[in-house]
C-alpha cells in the first residue's frame, strides 16, 4: 500500500497556522501536516538537514507557502526550489495575507501553482483552505508521486 | 490610523507642490537675470534634488500602503478567526453575548472595509494619469445602465443633458462619476420617486462645470467641505451604508486634474455636486 504523503506548511505567525489547521480539520484529509516556521526551515526539511536530518525520505503532496517569514521569505525559497533538481516540479501553493502586484508576478515567473490572499473573513478562509486542501491533496496527481 | 496614513500622502504632495512653485519661480528668475547662469544651474540642481525626494517619498508611500495592506489585515483576519472558533465553542442561546459577538465582528468588518478604502485612495493619488479626450455622455449613460441593472426595483427618473468631451484621464473620470450617482441613488433611496439630473454648461476661460442633482436626504450646506474629506460622513451608518472614502477619492481626482470641486444641499430637498475642469 502506498502511503499518504505529507503536507508540508510554512508560516511564521503562531496564530495563522492555529487557524489554518484548524480549517484543514474540517477537510478531513487523510494527509498530515507538517508545520515548519521560516524559509531556512523549508529547505531544512525538504533537503534532509538540521532537525530534519533523520526524516522519513519521502516528498510532501505539496508546500503552502506563506511570504513573509523570517530569514529567507516564501519567494526566496520558492526560487531555491525550483532551481533544485528534486523539487523543481513540487506542486507548490503561496499563501500571504496581501494583495501584493509584484509577489504575484515573481511567483509566477518562479513557477508557482497557485497564489491564494488569505480572506479576512474566517468563513472565506475556511473555504479557501479547504479548496486548496480538496484539490492539491486529493484531486491533483504530483509528479513527485511518480 | 486615519492621521498616520493621511501624513505620508500629504507630504508627498507637498513635495510635489514644492517641486512644482520651485519650477516656476526658477523660469520667473532665469528671465531676469539671463545672464546669470550659476544661479540656474543652482536652481535646477534643487529642482533635481526636489524631484527625486519627491520619488523616494512616493516609494516610502508604496511601502507603507504595503504595510497597512499586509501588516494591519493580520491581527484582523485573527480577530476574525478566533471569533469565529469561540462561537462555535460557546453557548450562543444567551442574546446579550450573541449580540457582543455580532459587534466585534461587524466592528472588525468595518475596519477591513476601512483598510481596504484607505489603499484605494492611496493607490489613486500615486496612479498616473493618462490624459486623453474623454466623451462624458458615452460615459455616464454606460454608467447609469449600469446602475439601473443594480436598482431595478427603485423607481428613478433620469435627466441628462448633453455634456462635453474633457481631456481626462477616462477610468479615473469613471470612478467620479460612479461615486456622485451612487452617493445620489443612496441618498435618494427614501423618497417614493428619485429625480437625478446630470447636466454642464461652459464657463469662461475654456472651462466646463457638470453638475449631479438630486431629490434625496440632502444636508446641511454649512458642512459641505467636510464631506470630502477620508472618512467624514454626515448620515449615520444605520440609516445609509458607507465608509465615507467616495468624495475623498472624488475630490483628489479632481484636484489632480487641476479641475474643482463643490457640493450643495439643502436638508430634505436634495444635494447638488459641481465639477469644474478644462476642456
Ligand atoms: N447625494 C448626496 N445627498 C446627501 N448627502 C450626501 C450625498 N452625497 C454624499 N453625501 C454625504 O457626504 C458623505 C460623504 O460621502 P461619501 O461618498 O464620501 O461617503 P459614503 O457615501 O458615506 O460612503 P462610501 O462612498 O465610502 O461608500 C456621506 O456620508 C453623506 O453624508
Ligand atoms: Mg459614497
Amino acid at each position: 500500500m502506498t502511503k499518504i504523503p505529507r503536507i508540508l506548511y510554512a508560516e511564521d505567525s503562531l496564530n495563522d497556522v492555529e487557524l489554518t489547521l484548524a480549517a484543514f480539520s474540517e477537510c478531513n484529509l487523510a494527509n498530515e501536516i507538517d508545520v515548519v516556521h521560516d524559509g531556512e526551515e523549508v529547505l531544512d526539511y525538504l533537503f534532509f538537514r538540521g532537525r530534519f536530518a533523520d526524516r522519513e525520505k519521502s516528498a510532501p503532496a505539496f508546500l503552502l507557502l506563506d511570504i513573509k517569514m523570517p530569514k529567507l521569505d516564501g519567494v526566496e525559497v520558492l526560487k531555491i526550489i525550483r532551481e533544485s533538481g528534486e523539487y523543481k516540479s513540487l506542486p507548490v501553493v503561496m499563501l500571504t495575507a496581501s494583495k501584493m502586484e509584484s509577489d504575484i508576478l515573481k511567483s509566477y515567473s518562479l513557477g508557482v501553482n497557485g497564489f491564494v490572499i488569505k480572506p479576512i473573513d474566517f468563513t472565506d478562509f475556511v473555504k479557501a483552505i479547504k479548496s486548496i486542501g480538496f484539490f492539491w491533496a486529493i484531486v491533483n496527481t504530483s509528479p513527485m508521486s511518480l | 490610523m486615519e492621521f498616520s496614513v493621511v501624513v505620508p500622502v500629504v507630504a508627498a504632495l507637498s513635495f510635489f507642490f514644492a517641486g512644482l512653485a520651485l519650477g516656476r519661480r526658477s523660469m520667473r528668475i532665469q528671465m531676469k537675470k539671463s545672464q546669470d547662469t550659476t544661479l540656474n544651474i543652482e536652481l535646477e540642481k534643487m529642482v533635481a534634488e526636489r524631484t527625486a525626494q519627491l520619488k523616494q517619498a512616493m516609494e516610502d508611500q508604496e511601502a507603507f500602503a504595503y504595510s497597512i495592506s499586509h501588516d494591519l489585515r493580520s491581527p484582523l483576519r485573527h480577530i476574525d478567526g478566533f471569533l469565529r472558533l469561540l462561537i462555535n465553542k460557546m453557548d450562543t442561546r444567551d442574546e446579550v453575548v450573541k449580540g457582543y459577538f455580532e459587534k466585534i465582528y461587524m466592528a472588525s468588518n468595518r475596519m477591513s472595509a476601512m483598510i481596504d478604502d484607505l489603499l484605494l485612495f492611496s493607490r489613486l493619488g500615486r496612479k498616473e494619469l493618462d490624459v486623453k479626450p474623454v466623451n462624458l455622455n458615452v460615459l455616464v449613460h454606460e454608467l447609469i445602465e449600469q446602475f439601473k441593472i443594480i436598482h431595478q426595483y427603485r423607481e428613478i427618473e433620469w435627466k441628462v443633458n448633453l455634456l462635453p468631451t474633457i481631456p481626462c484621464d477616462a477610468n479615473l473620470i469613471k470612478t467620479v462619476f460612479e461615486n456622485l450617482i451612487a452617493n445620489a441613488i443612496k441618498y435618494t433611496s427614501k423618497k417614493p420617486i428619485a429625480v437625478i439630473e446630470i447636466g454642464a454648461r461652459d464657463l469662461p476661460d475654456n472651462l466646463a462645470e457638470v453638475f449631479i442633482k438630486d431629490n434625496g436626504v440632502g444636508f446641511n450646506s454649512l458642512y459641505a467641505n467636510r464631506l470630502f474629506r477620508v472618512f467624514q460622513r454626515l448620515h449615520a451608518g444605520e440609516d445609509f451604508s458607507g465608509t465615507g472614502i467616495g468624495l475623498a477619492n472624488v475630490k483628489q481626482i479632481i484636484t489632480r486634474h487641476n479641475g474643482k470641486v463643490r457640493a450643495e444641499g439643502t436638508i430634505n430637498k436634495g444635494a447638488a455636486f459641481y465639477l469644474t475642469l478644462h476642456k
